[in-house]
């Protein structure tokens, strides 16, 4: 066998598992989520499902509940990762320099990230607590943030900025490593101020980075889960429904498959348009 | 005259530096203080008796110390049971799922082979497919073969498998920064392409491969969602589902709840800790670029 061919076979050999398990475990069910919402679907095989058409996406336009679900998670998006973002930003660009204590710091920044999210919601849970909770009485407020529809939003808000502030900040910070200390120098001497440095020179160099962590985040954010599960399950009166929250419920309590999968369609959907918008959007911005 | 107004202009000049500096140290220090009081308060309250969890004030430093709850949470609970079962769930998921995603990297980053740029386009753009929408199919798939059910080895092999196009994209930027000619002798060398990869080009990705590892295991040891699904009898729970359980019953004992939740954060920080050196260095690396 010829060289180049005999390469070629090993390199298929290479990738053959891990395409074998991507197809199987996730492109597979990509396009069998899409069948599903077509459906009322049965788990069980020996059951029949019945072909709905759009039956489920008409009742989900119409569900007031789901309506909630999707502006919660539109709205949480939309506050987490453009705060995530700026402070991420900001404490990269103050730690980047050489500084005591930046080793400490940036650990404690991070420590958040490696935090699982069911104990830091369990966390947050208790340091919202209506009655003699900590947030409460550093503020010297009395608000029963988890239990009024009014409020319960804003500590799954403050845990989605606080938990992400460390992740964002590694990113930017690995982005700022690659901006050359004589550039910084160059437009000094020009006379420069540090906004117009950040402005025109960090920023475009690090325009990358800041595509990356847009579009990560912003998948993040559509898929924030267990912090509404821990701290609300969706409740008061479903005032912090999430689309996660709310397909897990309809699918894995009340059996509703189908309109579950409708749900994470339509997720899938806004979430897809989204990414191409924001990766358009930050290409024509060169 | 002059010569005096310059000195003053010096004078505050350098004491407008040091106020920025301090003001600059002072909000870095209050955010990390932000960080890290939710853990405080965690572990203060971890170390409380049932008696001062609902103290007025609040207090940040518990009066009375007492490791009770810890030993309640081991002896009663059982917690020990869950961390066993999370431990052998995660470790064999992630060397799979490391090993999995470095084959199929390398393969990507080495070798030509038909279809290999539509294949890869199709990784990347699946890249923004929300999780939640493959739950419900995936469980599907599963809850159809019985012996799938309840069964550890279903989150061992199902978390070992996923995450590949992820992990393919972000290790391909590392391999291919191997230098060529390192394999190339290693080729003259008679070494087999297999070879190569197991003896060159995954030793000189430790800080990636390490990086990788940390993530896939948070990820893994973290996981709710999934084998909430799967693992119906509490005798093979993970320390997530335990302690869920735990504070979906027993919801005001906060002291116990936290106790629990140290024990399951350990070996996530621990790890994290002693390798915190490779991060930086290896995102930076590494071809974050879409």
């Amino acid at each position: 066998m010829k060289r180049s061919t005999r390469l070629k076979v090993v390199g298929v050999f290479f990738v053959l598992p891990g395409l074998i398990s991507y197809f199987g475990w996730t492109l597979y069910p990509i396009f069998y989520a899409f069948l599903i919402s077509l459906y009322k679907w049965n788990l069980n095989p020996d059951l029949p499902s019945k072909f709905v058409g759009l039956t489920n996406y008409i009742a989900m336009f119409q569900d007031p509940v789901a309506g909630t679900a999707f502006k919660n998670t539109i709205l949480y998006t939309v506050i987490t990762v453009p705060g995530q973002m700026f402070l991420g930003f900001l404490i990269a660009y103050a730690l980047n320099k050489k500084i005591h204590g930046q080793t400490t710091l940036r650990l404690l920044y991070y420590l958040p990230v490696v935090t699982s999210w069911i104990f830091v919601s369990l966390i947050f849970e208790y340091l919202f607590s209506g009655y003699g909770g900590l947030v409460n009485y550093i503020f010297h407020t009395n608000i029963q943030w988890l239990s009024s529809p009014s409020m319960a939003m804003i500590p799954i808000y403050v845990l989605g900025i606080w938990k992400g502030i460390g992740w964002s900040m590694l990113i930017f910070l690995a982005g700022l490593q690659g901006v050359p200390p004589s550039l910084y120098e160059a437009a000094q001497i020009d006379g420069a101020n540090r906004w117009n440095l950040i402005r025109h020179i960090t920023l475009p160099l690090l325009k990358s980075t800041v595509m990356f962590e847009l579009v990560m985040l912003t998948i993040g954010g559509f898929n924030v889960f267990l912090s509404v599960w821990v701290m609300t399950s969706g409740g008061p009166m479903n005032s912090t429904q999430v689309v996660s929250v709310y397909m897990f419920q309809q699918a894995f309590d009340y059996f509703n498959f189908g309109y579950g999968s409708a749900l994470s369609v339509m997720l899938f959907v806004i979430v897809f348009i989204i990414a191409q918008i924001q990766r358009r959007w930050l290409k024509s911005n060169d | 005259m002059i010569k005096n107004k310059k000195v003053n202009y010096d004078v505050s000049f350098v004491l407008l530096r040091s106020v920025g500096k301090v003001i600059f140290y002072t909000v870095l220090i209050v955010g990390a203080i932000a960080m890290i009081i939710p853990f405080i308060y965690m572990v203060s309250t971890s170390l409380k008796p049932m008696a001062s969890l609902f103290t007025y004030p609040p207090q940040i430093f518990p009066t009375n110390i007492t490791f009770s709850n810890y030993l309640r949470m081991w002896e009663v609970f059982g917690i020990g049971r869950y961390f066993l079962n999370s431990t052998i769930i995660a470790v064999p998921a992630v060397l799979i799922n490391v090993f999995l995603s470095s084959l199929t990297a390398y393969g990507f980053a080495k070798f030509d082979f038909p279809g290999k740029n539509i294949f890869f386009t199709i990784l990347i753009a699946t890249l923004a497919v929300p999780g939640l929408l493959l739950v419900i199919p995936q469980f599907q798939m599963i809850s159809s073969v019985h012996f799938l059910m309840n069964n550890q080895l279903t989150i061992i092999l199902t978390d070992g498998i996923g995450g590949i196009a992820f992990n393919a994209f972000f290790l391909r930027g590392f391999f291919e920064g191997i230098a060529k000619d390192i394999v190339d002798a290693a080729e003259i060398d008679g070494c087999n392409q297999f070879q190569i990869y197991y003896k060159i080009i995954l030793p000189q990705s430790l800080p990636a491969l390490g990086t990788l590892a940390i993530f896939s295991f948070g990820g893994i040891w973290d996981d709710y969602f999934w084998p909430s699904l799967i693992l119906s009898s509490q005798s093979k729970w993970t320390l997530p589902l335990g302690i869920l359980a735990f504070q979906g019953e027993y919801g005001v004992q906060w002291n116990l709840v936290f106790a629990a939740s140290i024990i399951a954060m350990i070996p996530t920080l621990a790890i994290y800790i002693a390798f915190q050196k490779y991060f930086v260095q290896t995102i930076s690396e590494g071809g974050l670029k879409m």
